[in-house]
């Protein structure tokens, strides 16, 4: 290869969109010649069509938006507390040898069983699937903080306490920023949990949501609108995913960089 | 020869600034049993004293240090600060760990200001003083750098840097220099000298470096083989100020060396016997 060329590198961004370009344009010649059912698969163009109209009937923005409202009020709700507990859990001995157990119980439970109740004590608005995105963001910051919180460096901490630092500034100055990889971690597997919750929610009772329309048009063999609000979900996922991605770049300049 | 050194010359009239009476500590070690790390320790440094240390790795030095900063409670006996008796760590006291401890999120400048930061200095303030520090420190440029981005020297610059921005009345270091290279630690020695010239603190310095706590300190403390106790006290009556390269080739230098070297090969032989016997019954 001409040296010149050695060093020109295809952006990542680029590369999977040629992928899913030749992945859709397959789809699409195996439903044009036949060969695929198209009401069983779909294809790219009935899909995009589907999207569009759905666009101007201004049904994106209204189901899109309660879905991502859910997630995010979840995430939020449930990140909080599942902080909070786990440092309670990292400051008290005592408060983690008689509750952990049964947050792990708690977290071995499928969240789908919770649905029912949720549903039959917060109705089918937007309350119940933000408490089932809640209960499912928690256990995965609970876990990952508090692990976070045991292996902070004692080093550290007997540094600033030899410098005559008291509890409050110990947290502040060690045990949160070094937390804070933890916490990223959570943030980004919690957004996918957060989604996920508020679209179980609504395929166990609403009536509005990206969740309710999966549900819906599964229910009149609408494969092309499934397919379409499939298609909304990897979109939204995503970009939430980059966004964070970003944020941890940005907040964790202090490390070294990780090889390859 | 030995009891030349072993003699107090006159005696000193400095007031003492840090006393040890009858240290104890001992642990519990993973399998039970009871190990006693300090036996019976009793120690005075004088005031703007330069003490160090010496001792077979595993003599306890390190945790006899941790008791005079109280971050270790001793089991019997008590530390004194200016004739006063502390309870847990003091203010008057500055700490470098043998690890390293500079906090990896905090650029330098502010890992220096961290302890004007703990005792609420303005913001203002603290970072002028801190970027004052730096620049006297020959750190200048490096104030935004992250910890991950300096040479492990540097990194025990920023160390030291950021202990005397507290200007503690006494500066406690566990062998602050043990994984550096011989020149790094040379030029890092070097600094010590002129910061203790400059400041007279008093200073007690742990290392397993004989040369190292000949070329630093006024005194050198021989610790034994586990359990830790006095075994000897030498006085270092060479000529200040001090220079690290130099002093290395100095006659009475090398005396002092072979003296204390034979005592503290003693210690090491026995500490290692202990450490076989230890495996042999674990």
């Amino acid at each position: 290869m001409l040296a010149k060329y050695r060093d020109f590198r295809i952006p990542a961004l680029v590369g999977t969109m040629v992928l899913v370009s030749v992945l859709f344009a397959l789809w699409e010649a195996a439903a044009q010649s036949g060969r695929v059912d198209t009401f069983f698969f779909s294809s790219p163009s009935l899909i995009g069509n589907d999207i569009v109209k759905m666009w101007d009937k201004g049904d994106i923005s209204k189901h899109v938006t309660i879905t991502i409202r859910e997630a995010f009020w979840g995430l939020i709700y449930g990140g909080l507390l599942g902080t909070i507990c786990a440092f309670a859990f990292g400051a008290s001995k005592k408060l983690t040898n008689i509750l952990l157990p049964l947050m792990v119980g708690f977290n071995g439970l499928p969240k789908l069983a919770l649905g029912p109740l949720l549903i039959f004590w917060f109705g089918i608005g937007i309350e119940s699937k933000v408490v089932m995105s809640a209960v499912m963001v928690f256990f995965i910051f609970l876990f990952n903080i508090y692990a976070g919180y045991c292996n902070v460096d004692a080093t550290l901490v007997n540094a600033v306490k030899m410098m005559g630092g008291d509890k409050w500034q110990i947290l502040r100055k060690v045990t949160w920023p070094s937390c804070m990889p933890w916490f990223l971690v959570s943030l980004r597997t919690g957004l996918g949990m957060a989604i996920m919750g508020a679209i179980v929610g609504e395929y166990i009772g609403a009536n509005k949501g990206l969740g309710w329309m999966i549900q819906d048009a599964g229910g009149t063999y609408n494969i092309t609108r499934v397919l379409s609000c499939i298609f909304l979900l990897i979109v939204v996922m995503a970009s939430l995913d980059y966004f964070v991605k970003y944020l941890e770049k940005k907040i964790l300049r202090w490390r070294p960089a990780m090889e390859q | 020869m030995a009891k030349v050194f072993n003699i107090k010359s006159k005696p000193d009239e400095r007031a003492i600034k840090l006393a040890l009476k009858n240290i104890s500590v001992s642990f519990l070690s993973t399998n039970g049993h009871r190990v006693l790390a300090v036996n019976d320790i009793s120690l005075d440094v004088r005031e703007k004293e330069f003490v160090a240390l010496i001792g077979p790795s595993g003599c306890g030095k390190s945790t006899l240090l941790n008791v005079m900063a109280g971050l270790v409670t001793p089991e019997s006996g008590q530390v004194l600060i200016d004739g006063e008796e502390t309870q847990g760590v003091s203010r008057k006291i500055g700490y470098m760990s043998q690890i390293d401890s500079l906090l990896p999120w905090a650029t330098v400048i502010d890992n220096v200001a961290l302890g004007l930061e703990i005792r609420k200095v303005p913001k203002k303030k603290r970072l002028a003083m801190a970027a004052e520090l730096i620049t006297r420190t020959g750190l200048a440029g490096f104030e935004y750098s992250y910890p991950h981005e300096l040479s492990g020297g540097m990194k025990k610059r920023v160390t030291i840097t950021r202990v005397l921005a507290i200007d503690p009345e006494i500066l406690f270091m566990d062998e602050p220099f043990g994984p550096l290279d011989a020149f790094t630690k040379e030029m890092l020695q070097d600094d010590i000298l002129r910061i203790w010239d400059e400041t007279k603190k008093t200073v007690v310095y742990v290392t397993h470096d004989l040369g190292e706590a000949i070329t630093l300190a006024d005194r050198v403390v021989l610790i034994s083989s586990r359990p830790g106790e006095v075994k000897a006290e030498y006085e270092i009556n060479l000529p200040r100020p001090r220079n690290v390269m130099d002093i290395k080739f100095d006659h009475s230098f090398v005396d002092i060396e072979r003296t204390i070297w034979m005592d503290l090969k003693e210690e090491v032989v026995k500490a290692k016997e202990g450490q076989e016997y230890v495996s042999k019954i674990s």
